[in-house]
């Protein structure tokens, strides 16, 4: 039984978002470093999309962790399992030339073939037992299902993040309403970015800690709410010239639109009406 | 980080290219604003500006405003989505600000 380790799991977004500060790099860096679209990047460190297996060693060799180390992050296999393989693997490049990932890296097919034909390469010249390889392809299994199963989850049409409420954050959500509304018509998606803007920008002046940011495609409207946590109940509060404008801009793009109090909670949305819906879910 | 590239053609035309919102117009107004003061005519081209919202029309309108009304802080190359959210908030409401699209 391999010893239970306290070290506490940190997710992969949390872990790439540590490591690219560490290096002082700009998310557009670390999208280049990592050959993704910076969006794309983005959404990985926010936990709002998962990289695909295609992508896995090369984040994993850029965060210096084994890939195992990074699926436990993902959530994709567990603390036991991952120090098992880990073991193995370092177990069989010991006093062998080469590296478990860099025999696996040279191997074709897709990152579930390579492992595989590593696995069986790796049995074959004796480096580890029956009963290790029989370990591994279950969990190589195991992390497949994981993967697919996350694939039927819808990708597209409704996104829930808890967001740190700073100047960020106006950014971010332009980024999420892109992602989350792909498909939708290109004007539509410029004024529904615009509208994000400015509900996160005066959510954001609003806060004093945390900020909720959902955005939900329906088929025939798009709806973007924000939540922040706010102590401040006076109201009105004086309204200086950007809020002034924000508010002209929203009542001219928004279909509906509306903010409110609810408890401690300040709570403001739009919506969009989609015309000719169907196309998007066709 | 919103990516925001400021460019000085020459001392009284700067390029912007990128996105001018809340995290950006903090850049913009340390790069820009000492360079406006008092500094007569000063031009900004906004031709590959592709995001504005109502914090970066607060950083154009600080800009002008630290011009001290020697001359209008001038606008060109607006591309569309831009003139979009000038027309909607309405040119008047930025005072000392001119759109001058052959500038």
């Amino acid at each position: 039984m391999p010893e239970r380790t306290s070290a506490k799991v940190i997710p992969l977004g949390e872990r790439l978002r540590q490591h690219r500060e560490e290096q002082g790099l700009s998310q557009a860096q670390a999208a280049r470093e990592l050959d993704v679209a910076r969006t794309a990047y983005r959404l990985w460190e926010l936990e709002a999309a998962k990289p695909s297996p295609d992508r896995w060693r090369l984040i994993a060799r850029w965060l210096g962790v084994s890939i195992s180390t990074m699926l436990l992050g993902e959530d994709l296999i567990d603390q036991e399992d991952a120090v098992a393989a880990d073991r193995i693997a370092n177990r069989a490049a010991n006093g062998a030339e080469e590296r478990w990932d860099d025999i696996a890296a040279s191997s074709p097919g897709d990152f579930f073939e390579q492992e595989r034909s590593t696995i069986a390469h790796q049995l074959r010249s004796g480096r580890i037992t029956t009963a290790e390889s029989g370990k591994l392809t279950a969990l190589l299994d195991h992390v497949l299902e994981g993967v697919e199963s996350r694939a039927d989850q819808p990708a597209a049409g409704a996104f829930r993040k808890e967001m740190v409420a700073d100047s960020s954050a106006p950014e971010i959500a332009r980024t999420a309403l892109v992602v989350t509304a792909a498909g939708v018509n290109e004007s539509i998606i410029d004024r529904a970015e615009l509208l994000t803007s400015e509900l996160v920008t005066d959510a954001v002046e609003r806060s004093d800690g945390s900020l909720w940011l959902a955005i939900t495609l329906h088929p025939d409207l798009l709806r973007v709410e924000a939540a922040a946590e706010s102590a401040r109940m006076e109201q009105p509060r004086s309204r200086d010239q950007r809020s002034r404008w924000s508010l002209t801009i929203t009542s001219e793009l928004a279909s509906r639109w509306g903010a409110g109090w609810e408890s401690d909670l300040y709570v403001s949305w739009f919506e969009i009406d989609l015309p000719g819906a169907s196309s998007v879910w066709s | 980080m919103t990516d925001l590239e400021i460019t000085k053609v020459d001392p009284k035309r700067y390029r912007l290219r990128g996105e001018l919102d809340m995290a950006s117009a903090v850049t913009f107004e340390k790069e820009l604003l000492p360079v406006a003061q008092g500094s007569g005519k000063l031009v900004l081209d906004l031709g590959d500006l592709t995001f504005i919202d109502s914090s970066g029309l607060r950083a154009l309108v600080q800009l002008s405003e630290q011009m001290n009304g020697s001359a209008p802080l001038v606008l060109s190359n607006v591309p569309h989505g831009v003139q979009r959210l000038l027309d909607i908030v309405g040119l008047d409401t930025l005072p000392g600000i001119e759109v001058r699209n052959d500038a």
